[in-house]
Parts: structure tokens; sequence; C-alpha cells
């Protein structure tokens, strides 16, 4: 995420990262103001955008088993960016020894999380395919030879929240 | 066989008269400030250069003064028009419609018309060197030769934007690329070098210029380019910011209360390596002050360097590795401490870059260790040349 949580991979409804100029050509095809161009890219861009079914994973994933193209392409285009993303820390880092995934999406939605290992092969990523079907646990989901340890890690930014105020308080 | 190559910018023309025979260049130049007073007219033949200053309001004008240096000047390249057989043109903007190079009519005009909207200040003065051509030479085949028709094998999956898909159909907004000549022609000849069939490589080309991108070859095709919509997205350039946050377009333009295009233009104009260190948008002046102590030129090479070499870091996923990477253009060919730079970020994938090779510039080279996994070469670019070769391929189908 850059400046604002709008950066970065695409999410449920937001964009990521873009070339700059699709921004301002939006603005001038559709004659939009920075608050409605932000309010679009916020709200119905990601893979709500397009996929036009719904910004929930589970939508999304259930309309793409049906056969839904537009609903596949966007499960396509976020495992294909959030694997560039995560290949372009392991240039930041020289190396990764372990992914961990959480929130909505890393903790749940497993097929997801196959199709972004899957495009990771090349760097010794291996996943158990059995393991990485166990949702919302934390748990070990590469299998004993892959080059890179993968986590589900569930968060709990409320207990983190609680932790540090009890901490600045005391 | 003598076809000549044009190039037309917003207000420039560059110009190049290729002798397809030997691929000599017979004589090349540019004309600069077109449609404004004190025009310069820069002309080279037999290794002399020539400069001219004289009012030019129109490509038109432009065209026949190319055409009058080039047969009727004191230093005559060719005896008389019809030795020239061909003109091939630089489009910068094909759409979705121009996979190829494709022989200039009514209906490919009409198509490059509609493309305008991609690139406005391109496409309409690539357009007006055409019209001009048909008018001083009838009976020359016109040849456009597209940026954008090598990227046009890119999967939708990465060429389709995380946006509303109606954008996509409505107004065209998706990756399309650029530099595609460039690419096409170092991705077929790393493999000519390296006496490989292309469809068993998986090439990463770098062609960093003052513009620049990143391609991903597999296959032979390009499977993913790192401009976008128009040149301006991908790795940071010369004054060009590359992909951003794209909150960081509308934070912008509402702190200055700037419109699109004084936006466009700032981001064009304004960014990239110019707009973190002040100095200029060439790498070697920025180069030049990092020993001097400052710091934003310091900074401005770092991020240029590790966006970069995060973008090859992408491509390997793209491609599911990588076999060789290649530099091209200016920095590319000319820019050791950038290729330093970027490739000590890639340790990690087996890149290996040998420092005493690394000193080499301007030539086809490797520049990796004899044990690399990846291997890096330059192979310098040359696109007048590549735009003159898929003319006269075209023409004598």
């Amino acid at each position: 995420m850059g400046l604002t949580p709008l950066g970065g991979i695409p999410m449920c409804a937001r964009s990521g990262d873009l070339d700059p100029s699709v921004v301002t050509y939006i603005m001038n095809q559709a004659n939009l103001n920075t608050e409605e161009v932000e309010k679009l890219l916020n709200k119905q861009s990601g893979v709500f955008g397009i996929s036009g079914v719904s910004a929930d994973f589970r939508d999304i994933e259930g309309a793409s088993a049906e056969g839904n193209e537009r609903a596949s392409l966007a499960l396509d285009v976020y495992a294909y960016r959030v694997a560039q993303f995560i290949a372009s820390y392991a240039v930041t880092l020289q190396g990764i020894d372990v992914i961990t995934f959480t929130a909505g999406v890393g903790e749940n939605q497993f097929h997801s999380r196959k199709k972004i290992c899957d495009n990771l092969k090349f760097m010794g990523l291996e996943i158990d395919e059995e393991k990485n079907k166990i949702r919302g646990e934390e748990i070990l989901i590469s299998s004993p030879n892959s080059k890179i340890k993968v986590y589900v890690i569930p968060t709990d930014e409320e207990m983190m929240i609680a932790k540090d105020t009890l901490e600045l308080i005391k | 066989m003598k076809v000549l190559v044009v190039n037309c910018g917003s207000s420039s023309l560059k110009y190049c008269l290729i002798d397809m025979e030997n691929e000599k260049v017979l004589a090349k130049g540019n004309i600069e400030r077109i449609g404004q007073y004190n025009s310069i007219i820069t002309h080279k033949i037999n290794g002399e250069k020539y400069k001219k200053e004289r009012n030019v309001y129109s490509h038109e004008e432009a065209l026949k003064i190319v055409m009058e240096e080039l047969v009727n000047s004191d230093y005559p390249a060719i005896k008389s028009f019809n030795e020239i057989e061909a003109v091939g043109h630089r489009v910068v903007h094909g759409g979705e419609r121009f996979k190829q190079a494709t022989i200039i009519d009514e209906d490919v005009i009409k198509g490059i018309e509609d493309a305008i909207r991609y690139a406005p200040l391109h496409n309409p003065a690539h357009l007006q060197g055409i019209r001009a051509i048909q008018k001083i030479l009838p009976d020359v085949p016109n040849v456009a030769v597209f940026d954008t028709a090598f990227h046009q094998t890119i999967p939708k999956e990465h060429y389709i934007y995380p946006i509303p898909y109606e954008y996509y159909e409505k107004y065209g907004v998706r990756k399309y690329g650029a530099h595609g000549t460039s690419h096409k022609y170092v991705s077929h000849r790393i493999a000519e070098i390296l006496n490989k069939d292309i469809k068993d490589l998986k090439i990463i080309s770098c062609h960093l210029g003052q513009g620049a991108s990143i391609c991903a070859i597999q296959n032979g095709i390009s499977v993913d380019t790192s401009m976008g919509l128009t040149p301006l997205g991908g790795i940071p350039m010369g004054s060009r910011s590359g992909d951003l946050d794209p909150s960081v377009v509308t934070y912008i333009m509402e702190q200055e209360n700037l419109t699109p295009r004084e936006m466009d233009r700032i981001l064009n104009k304004k960014s990239g390596l110019h707009g973190i260190s002040g100095i200029s948008n060439d790498n070697r002046d920025i180069l030049r002050e990092i020993p001097n102590g400052n710091e934003r030129a310091d900074l401005a090479m770092k991020v240029y360097c590790y966006l970069i070499a995060q973008y090859i870091g992408k491509y390997a996923v793209t491609m599911n590795g990588v076999d060789v990477i290649t530099f091209t253009g200016g920095v590319g060919e000319k820019g050791p401490d950038e290729r330093k730079m970027i490739c000590s970020y890639l340790n990690f994938m087996g890149v290996e870059l040998d420092e005493e090779k690394n000193k080499v510039t301007n030539m086809e080279y490797e520049l990796s260790k004899d044990d690399s996994r990846v291997k890096l070469w330059i192979v310098p670019t040359e696109e007048e040349l590549i735009i003159a070769k898929e003319t006269n391929e075209i023409i004598n189908k």
C-alpha cells in the first residue's frame, strides 16, 4: 500500500497500483472529477471491477466455478499480481525464507492461495494441497521439500491494539 | 532497395535513409521545433554534419526539406526520389487492431486515427507525416510499424487492469505497452547470439533510454511488458513516473488544483529521475552529482535501479524463471553503474554480473560470469534499421 490504502496489489474493490495515465484518461473520457475517480478506484475496482460479480471472494470463486469468464479473469489477475509483488519483495530481501497469509482472503480462500503459490514454483515454493485446504487456523501449508515455508497465521488486530495500549499506559 | 524511415513527433521529425542491400545508413537527420520559428535542421551524411536554421511550419514542409537534403543538396545521398522504394513510419500506438506492421491504405489511416485517444500527441503527428509522404512520393508504398504491435500477444490476465471492466469495453483501457519494435529485435537477436531457438528461451528485455520499458518474452512472443495504457506506466524513466498508487494522482491534483492535462504533464515531464533528483532527466548528469555528495541524486539512482530490479523479479514470475536478461537503449547500453546496481539485487535469482566485463559499453557483449545461471547481455538496438527491415519484409511479401 502507498500514500493511501489504494496502492499495491488489487483488492476486493480497490485497484492497487496503476499506470497513472489510466487515472487521467478515465477522468477525461468519462468526465469525472478527482473525488469521483477516487471513489471508482476505491469502491468499484479490484476483483469486483473485473468480475462485475461482487467484492466478496466467495461469490467470485462460486461464479468462476460455474463458468463465469470474467470471474475467472478477476481471480487470475489477482493471483498474478499478488505473486508478482511477492517476487518484487524477494528482490528487496534478496530471497525469502517464509511467506505468511492472513486476513479474510489469506486465511480462508485456499483456491486463491494455491493460485498465488503456483505462480512462485520457480522460486522453489511447493504447496501441500491437502494442508492448504484447511481454513482459518495457524498452519504450515508448504510441503516438506519447499525451499520457502508458507504459513497461514490468522491475524488479530484488536488484540495487538489492546496489547499496545496496555503497554503504553503501564 | 532503399527505405526511408520517418519518425514524426509532435514538433519534431527524425529520418533515416537505409540501403537494404547492405543495411547501410546513407543519410540521417532530424528537424526540431516544427511549427515554431527558427526550426533546426540537422542532416548527417558520410560522417559530416550539416546544420541549418529556418522556419518550418508543418510536417509536410519538413519532409520536403528532407527530400531536398537527400537529393538536391551539395551532398546528395541519392540521385532521384525514384530510388526510394518504400517509406517506413514509426507509429507509437496501434490500439488493439494492429498486431504487426502494415501497408498503409485509407483503412489503416482510419485505424491510426482511432488510436489517437491513447496517444494524443504522437498519432496525429504520425498521420501528418504519412499524408505528407503520400503527396510528395505518390507512387511509393508507406508502411506503418507500430510500437504496440509486438505486445498484442500478451494474455488477457496480464493486460487487463483491476478497474471496472466496462472501461475496457467502452474506452479501451488496458495495457498496450511500447518499444515493441526494439523488444522484438533484441529478443530475436539474443536467440541468434546464443544459438538457440527463441521458443526455448525465457528472456527479460530491458530497454532503458529516456523512455524505458521491460518486456517478458517466452516462446518467442511478448507475454508481459511494463508500459501500460500509455508510455507513462511501468518503471521510472528520465522524466516519467512509471506506475504509482493512483491516489498519488488525485491527491496531488487536489492539493495543487490541477487539471488532468496538467497532471499528465507533471507525470510525463517532471517526474522520474528528474523529479527525484531535481537535476536533469539524463542519468549521466545525475551520476556526476553523486560523488559531490548530492543526496537526491543518489536517492534518484537508488529508486530507479530498485524499481527496475523489482520488475525483473516480477517477470521471472510471469515466465516461471528467466534464462537471459538483455540491456539495450542509451542507459542499458552505456550505463555500467546502473547495470551493476540493478544486478546487485538479483543475486538470489542466480544473476552474477562480471564487473570487469560490465565496463564494456555500446556493443553486443556478454556481461555475466561464466557460471551465472542467468545470462546477461548488452544487445544494442537500432530502431530505424528494424523499422526499415520490417518495411522491406512487408512490401516484398
